[in-house]
């Protein structure tokens, strides 16, 4: 009997539910546009500018090879992955900088 | 005693029925304690502090790098943190494996969760019963230890070993098009449930 109401319970429990939320993964391509501090915002090819969050966790990379936050710059073109929050840059991928 | 766990157990299972339920759902404490239970108690006894037979070499760890990116990197993501569009979406969620909750486990007990899955996860078991499945398996241990360690020069390497499906070929082709000057692709390229 003790171990029918165990189970009982543990199977209950087991059911027993919170609420959350997922969030999904987005990638942009777009052109930096500005770029203050943690935030920076990307144009897309249609001119939806999107802001995004630059964390300590992002990572950057020009090719395959490791870079750095301070190798963005404003017309920079980007790839720029989106983390589940839907806000903060998981991985910003550099691309070719605009000729001064 | 008795009464109380059927009392317990009756407004938990009036609850669940009120409010059904759903895999996006975050298990309560009591159900995570339980479960991490039970899956200890998976475990053959055997191998409950066994050690890993296989050496850590580069190669060893090269093999196990690939074969992550491969096969398990599609839930726990090649940084093993879980944040995947699939592996956020399990019951229970994947778990970030750099933390000392896995990290903590013998080496014995991650062969075990590799070789035999988690009954009611998603975590498949990968076993074959061969000696290949089993050291491919070791290996893993061995990179499952590797993950707190990651640099950045792996993970860039795992993402070209990643499955990828015809199109995120060629939206991967855009993307490099795109960065060294071409023409832009479309404007957002939707990544949710496809991307590695």
């Amino acid at each position: 009997m003790k171990r029918f109401a165990t189970a009982a319970v543990l199977f209950s429990l087991v059911t027993v539910t919170l609420f959350g939320h997922a969030g999904e993964v987005h990638t942009y391509l777009g052109t930096i546009k500005s770029l203050a501090g943690d935030h920076a915002v990307i144009t897309t090819k249609d001119g939806k500018d999107v802001p995004v969050t630059l964390t300590n966790e992002t990572k950057y990379w020009r090719g395959t090879a490791p870079a750095q936050r301070s190798d963005l710059t404003v017309g920079t073109r980007v790839s720029v992955e989106i983390g589940m929050d839907g806000t903060s840059a998981t991985n910003v991928k550099i691309g070719t900088t605009p000729k001064k | 005693m008795l009464a109380l766990v059927l009392l317990i157990g009756g407004i938990s299972f009036v609850r669940t029925l009120r409010h059904g339920f759903s895999a996006l759902d975050e298990p309560s404490a009591m159900e995570s304690m339980m479960a991490k239970r039970m899956r200890r108690w998976s475990v053959p006894a055997d191998l409950r502090d066994a050690k890993n037979p296989v050496p850590l070499t580069p190669e060893v760890l090269a093999e196990a790098r690939a074969h992550w990116a491969d096969h398990c990197a599609i839930c726990h993501g090649n940084d093993g943190k879980g944040e995947t569009a699939i592996g956020s979406k399990l019951y229970p969620k994947a778990p970030d494996m750099t933390l000392p909750a896995t990290q903590k486990l013998s080496d014995g007990e991650i062969f075990s969760i590799i070789e035999n899955g988690i009954r009611m996860t998603g975590m498949p078991g990968w076993g074959a019963g061969t000696a290949e499945s089993a050291y491919g398996s070791w290996t893993l241990v061995h990179f499952t230890r590797h993950l707190p360690k990651l640099t950045a020069a792996e993970l860039a390497e795992m993402k070209l070993l990643n499955p990828m499906t015809p199109a995120e070929h060629q939206q991967l082709q855009e993307e490099r098009e795109f960065l060294e000057g071409g023409d832009p692709p479309e404007a957002e390229q939707e990544a949710s449930g496809h991307m590695h």
